[in-house]
């Protein structure tokens, strides 16, 4: 497991008095302990610079709202993709249940339809930088599951204020963790063999008439009135309906 | 009972119906999936470690691949994003993947046995420069480092967890900065560099902390041209910009000293523009001309002395440690069909390592790169293997004298497709490479019963699976009766043309065009656009068909055009034509002359049309239809659109009778202040509509507005066309047209408020379909309009019909003025799109799917019922039946319908659909970097029996009923006998 802590010589080490950030409880991984933070007026002339994280394992991820970075001109937007596999989760209890088939190298994030591709980390933790204030998508591309797409709101004039919202069911996020809504299955799956499945089919169904009109049939012909029958046979002989053996060659030979 | 219990059967596997998508078993079936990699830019081996050797490459493609050193084969890919550039690789701790990118401001590393990616660090800085990748194995801190120099700082990294150890900015304005170097077995840098061009600066940098040991400098009479090459750790040699004096610059222990040498007393002749290459070759670099390649040694102090001056096209490889203070090279030199692979010891020139010459093929160019990489072989010698970039962006292996594997990675770069008919099937020739005789047949089909019935073993299945995948049915090299059997001709960027087979993808033939060959007539060629040129078919049988390439030498629209003429059979090229105008527009007529050859107008910048074939028959063929051409061009950058038709012949060329001028009909000019062109959508020249009329619900007929000359214009705010963020949704919006492109009418004009692009639409029949962002809702949406004719509204009273008082036989016409009337209405669409199609069927019978490319390169298909503005909420009883969907905000994505299922298209470009003679089926294929085809039924296969579907079975069937109606016949005669006796 790899830590980045690219601001670790950041020059301002401003208690961070004025920026609401909260760091979860846990030791963060990440090494973003160190990060440099600095208070909003003591680079009030970068309004436009914010950052949005979220810090803490990413099983108690902590939304830190506004950190503000005033040695580089970027903003920073970061987050996790969930998932099961990690192997930094030593319970590997995932209470998700969403276990991405393949590995999470095949895992693209993707911001405002393709302007900044990422891919993850083995944790899942993603990051994108130098993105202007404004309203942003991001989108998760992994084969076998639906991720719906987050809006990220950055705001130039409030620069701590960070909001993200999946777009698909307009569901506010509290911390940037992104999940499959679904799996997709891009495959039908064969029907075992069942015995229903074909009794229920129309050709099931003719084929059940069929056996009813030609197992049932003698039974109610047994059942009925043997004077009857005659006269229904004699009706029939009349009609002249042909007999089997003489539609077939040789057999109306009589 | 006999009867009973096979009729049963029967109908019980007659009862499977084929079913819209695909089991897990039918993948490759009828589909087929590429993965390519690109132009190969820079590649590392990693062979030290027993277990799998690969082979890591970045490409121009924005690439990280590894691939298998023994077949090729990918291990895995990364595509990074369009703007992320690689910058440079290698491969650190024998275990990370390392990646600059980004003009130098990304750093990743990847694990490299499965491409997981291990770390990501940003570097910034406080300027622009050249990106320098430099692994060490410096330890600092306990941990390994990498040196990056990119935007004029110099970082050291962690190779564990990519932490910037130190940081050295270099601010100075005008210090270009060359060269990183770190002295072997040293722990100190040497930055070099250019300052203001005419002054060489040299930093001595401790390597522990990034402390500055030393700067010097010394100023240059002239001034520096270019890159340097490093002739020793603390020697480099580089050239002034007049291209007249060479430098041997030697900064031992921080102290610079010169040696001038002018270029006249090496070589007779002056180098004109001569360029450095750049390679690490210790005590030998090389100058490129344009007609030569000279290799300099460097002896002693300054001393040069040229070894070689080769005329050929030659290629250098970096040099290769082979054992302790030994390096190595490769050179790569061209002759005839064959190419001279020499590996040499860096301090001895004249003596080989290696020799060895391997025929190439023609058709793959010259060679662009080598990288070479060694092994031991069991004698203790050391072998060599070379991996070799071509012209045509392939790549290959050699080692021993062969090539060991290639890669045709020209086609992760396709500009253009179009398919072409194989040949007619000709009783007495065999074309099929395995024809099945009848006993095999019938055993394939017994098996696939066993398989049915559930009777088979494993070994089976897998039989009847490599059975199925396999089919010879599906490669041969004849036209088929459904039309699934095609060539798909594709033009790549390096110039060279695919042909594929649909069945299975193979190359049939591939060609590397003379006309977009490098020349000095033509120094910038680059393919625009296939055409089918002659596609023969009632009269013209024993011609094959053929395409024409068009393009053009160099970027700009007024460069000169370039024509070829290519045999779609057997890839040659039998005719290829400079042109002396240049080629702005290619128009295919809807004429073609006797021997079926398709007439063609190019228009050029300056809005002459140039007639081609330049045949007496083809102008014969034209003057009749004269009146009856137009077109359009559409100006983005100023936001015009203009409709032209032809004049008179050219006045001021003389005796040139193919060229025609133009004039000008109507024009289009949008206000540039408020609108932005950023999509233009055409219908398709060969798509077939079934009927004008369509029928809706309470018994009445709406006509479709069906007009070949129907262009859609998508604009937005100019401040609206960056990216999705950057505008609020007050100041953007997007404006749609539907544009008459005869008469310049427009025939519907739709604002969105609050919406962006990017736009991808496509036009088909009498409707368009867009996608667009809603910066309001902040979600991608959908939008349809269908266009109606109205004035033939009114033919619905029978007697008009009757007494033939009707417009109904009237042509459709761009002058008739028809009134239309358009009806519209938007969805929300989850993702992003790539690109986006329609099925397209031989006559238009078969309703009709969209094919959406989403940003996860994926394929999907969408029923353009979902489509229909005619939807809503509480459909009448009537709509219904009619197949009216109830009306959702938003498009469902089901995901049984992605035609690529669980394959990717990465880097997807574009979908393209092509009519199978079969009306149900339409065959897809979509590129990008990789490649993808399937055969698509968007209503199921219900003129023909599915690949499912058990012939042996049918015949069994047939078989015992034939015999069951005897053993009845002859049971049924026993009995009447019988009764005729009572």
């Amino acid at each position: 497991m790899g830590r980045v802590a690219p601001h670790r010589e950041a020059p301002l080490k401003v208690p961070h008095k004025e920026v609401p950030l909260k760091v979860s409880h846990r030791e963060a991984p990440m090494g973003w302990k160190n990060q440099e933070l600095c208070t909003l007026s003591s680079c009030h002339q970068l309004w436009k610079l914010s950052n949005l994280g979220c810090y803490g394992t990413h099983r108690t991820v902590t939304f830190a709202r506004a950190s503000l970075n005033c040695t580089h001109d970027f903003i920073r937007v970061w987050g996790w993709v969930h998932h099961q596999w990690s192997s930094e989760d030593p319970q590997g209890l995932g209470t998700k249940g969403f276990a991405l088939p393949g590995k999470t190298s095949n895992v693209k994030v993707i911001l405002n339809g393709g302007q900044i591709v990422t891919y993850l980390r083995p944790d899942g933790y993603f990051l994108f930088q130098n993105i202007p204030a404004g309203t942003h998508l991001i989108e998760v591309a992994a084969i076998g599951y639906f991720f719906s797409p987050v809006r990220v709101d950055v705001s130039a004039r409030n620069p701590g204020k960070v909001q993200a919202a999946l777009t698909e069911n307009r569901r506010g996020l509290s911390e940037l963790v992104l999940e499959p809504l679904r799996d997709e299955q891009y495959y039908e799956i064969r029907e075992p063999f069942s015995i229903m499945s074909v009794v229920k089919s129309p050709m099931g169904l003719m084929v059940g008439f069929m056996l009813v009109v030609v197992f049932l049939m003698p039974k109610l012909v047994e059942n009925m009135d043997p004077e009857e029958m005659r006269r229904a046979q004699e009706e029939m002989r009349n009609q002249g309906v042909p007999s089997l053996a003489s539609l077939l060659p040789g057999g109306g030979r009589n | 009972m006999a009867i009973m219990s096979f009729i049963f059967v029967f109908f019980f596997f007659s009862s499977l119906q084929p079913i819209l998508s695909l089991y897990e078993d039918q993948v490759g079936l009828m589909d087929w999936h590429q993965q390519y990699i690109g132009k190969v830019k820079q590649a590392v081996f990693h062979t030290h470690k027993t277990g799998r050797k690969r082979v890591v490459a970045s490409t121009e493609q924005n690439i990280i691949a590894t691939l298998d050193l023994r077949s090729g084969e990918i291990f895995w890919r990364h595509v990074l994003g369009p703007n992320d550039v690689v910058d440079g690789i290698d491969i650190a701790l024998g275990k990370y993947v390392i990646t600059l990118s980004s003009g130098g401001s990304i750093l990743r590393a990847w694990n490299l046995p499965d491409g997981q990616m291990v770390w990501e660090s940003s570097l910034h800085g406080p300027k622009h420069s050249k990106s320098l990748l430099l692994t060490t194995n410096l330890i600092i801190e306990k941990d390994n480092s990498l040196i990056v120099f990119s935007n004029g700082r110099l970082n050291a990294v962690s190779c564990i967890d990519g932490e910037v150890l130190w940081k050295k900015d270099f601010e100075e304005e005008s210090l270009e900065v060359q060269q990183v170097i770190q002295p072997p077995g040293s722990d100190f840098i040497y930055v070099v560099g250019f300052a203001a061009s005419s002054q060489f600066e040299t930093y001595k940098i401790n390597a522990k902390n990034g402390e500055l040991l030393k700067h010097e400098s010394t100023a240059f009479s002239g001034r520096f041209s270019g890159e340097v090459s490093l002739v020793s750790s603390e020697t480099v040699a580089a050239l002034d910009s007049t291209g007249s004096i060479l430098l041997t610059i030697s900064f031992h222990n921080g102290k610079i000293s010169s040696q001038q040498t002018p270029v006249s007393n090496l070589l007779e002749d002056s180098l004109g523009l001569a360029v450095i290459i750049h390679s690490s070759v210790t005590g030998i670099f090389a100058i490129k001309t344009d007609a030569a390649t000279i290799f300099i040694r460097v002896i002693g102090e300054g001393k040069l002395e040229v070894v070689e001056k080769t005329n050929h096209e030659t290629v250098v490889s970096d040099a290769l440690t082979i054992s302790e203070g030994q390096q190595a090279f490769a050179l790569v030199q061209h002759a005839g069909s064959n190419i001279h692979l020499t590996v040499k010891p860096a301090h001895d020139w004249d003596s080989n390592l290696l020799k060895e010459s391997i025929k190439m093929d023609q058709q793959r160019g010259f060679v662009h790169k080598v990288f070479i990489n060694n092994y031991i072989r069991t004698d203790r010698s050391h072998g060599f293997r070379a991996l070799i970039v071509m012209e045509d962006h392939s790549l290959l292996l050699l080692q021993q004298g062969a090539i060991v594997w290639s890669r045709e990675d020209g086609l992760a770069s396709i500009i253009d497709v179009t398919t072409s008919e194989l040949p007619v099937e000709k009783a007495g020739v065999s074309v099929a490479k395995v024809e099945l005789n009848l006993f095999e047949w019938l055993k394939g089909h017994v098996l696939k019963l066993k398989g049915t019935l559930m009777l088979a073993t494993p070994e089976d299945i897998a039989a009847i699976q490599y059975m199925r995948l396999k089919s010879s049915e599906k490669s041969k090299m004849t036209r088929d009766h459904n039309g699934f059997r095609k060539l798909l001709i594709a033009l790549t960027r390096a110039g060279k043309l695919f042909a594929l087979h649909t069945g299975d993808g193979r190359i049939v033939w591939s060609h590397l065009l003379q006309s977009l060959h490098k020349s000095e007539s033509c120094r910038q060629p680059i393919g625009l656009n296939l055409h089918q040129w002659q596609v023969p078919h009632h009269h013209a049988l024993d011609e094959n068909p053929s395409v024409l390439v068009v393009g053009r030498c160099g970027p700009s629209s007024d460069a000169l055009g370039v024509l070829s003429l290519v045999d779609s059979y057997t890839g040659k090229e039998f005719s290829s034509l400079r042109l002396v105008h240049s080629v702005a527009q290619v128009i295919p007529l809807p004429y073609t002359d006797s021997t079926e050859q398709r007439l063609h107008l190019l228009i050029d910048a300056d809005k002459h049309a140039h007639l081609y074939p330049k045949t007496p028959e083809a102008i014969d063929i034209f003057q009749s239809e004269f009146s009856n051409v137009y077109w359009y061009s559409v100006d983005d950058d100023n936001g015009i659109i203009k409709g032209y038709a032809l004049k008179t012949k050219c006045s001021g060329n003389v005796a040139d009778e193919f060229c025609f001028d133009s004039r000008e009909l109507w024009s289009i000019v949008l206000p540039s202040e408020s609108e932005k062109i950023i999509t233009t959508a055409t219908r398709k020249l060969n798509e077939a509509v079934h009927t004008q009329a369509k029928l809706i619900a309470d018994q009445d007929v709406m006509y479709k507005y069906i007009s070949s000359n129907l262009l859609f214009v998508a604009t937005v705010a100019p401040k609206a066309s960056g990216e999705i963020g950057s505008v609020t949704p007050e100041e953007s919006w997007l404006v749609v047209y539907l544009i008459d492109t005869v008469t310049g009418r427009v025939l519907h004009r739709m604002t969105h408020h609050g919406s962006q692009g990017p736009v991808q639409a496509v036009l088909s029949e009498n409707w368009v379909v867009y996608h667009y962002f809603n910066l309001r809702a902040h979600r991608y949406e959908m939008s349809v309009i269908e266009i109606y004719d109205q004035s033939r509204a009114d033919n619905k009273d029978v007697w008009k019909l009757v007494v033939g008082n009707h417009n109904l036989t009237s042509p459709v016409s761009s002058y008739s003025r028809a009134e239309v009337i358009t009806k519209s209405q938007s969805y929300f669409f989850t993702h992003s799109l790539k690109a986006i199609a329609v099925t397209l069927t031989v006559k238009g019978i078969t309703s009709k799917q969209l094919l959406i490319g989403t940003i996860g390169d994926q394929v999907l298909a969408l029923d353009k019922r979902f489509l229909d503005p005619r939807r809503s909420v509480n459909p009448t009883q009537a709509e219904r039946e009619e197949g009216i969907i109830p009306l959702t905000d938003s498009l469902p994505i089901i995901p049984q319908s992605y035609i690529t299922h669980s394959l990717r298209v990465e880097g997807l470009q574009s979908i393209i659909t092509v009519a199978a003679k079969l009306e149900s089926t339409t065959l897809v294929f979509a590129h990008g970097l990789d490649l993808f085809f399937t055969h698509y039924a968007p209503s199921r296969t219900y003129d023909s029996l599915t690949e499912d579907f058990s012939y042996a079975l049918l015949l069994i069937t047939i078989v015992a009923l034939v015999a069951a109606i005897f053993v009845t016949w002859i049971l049924s005669q026993r009995k009447e006998l019988q009764d005729r006796w009572r």
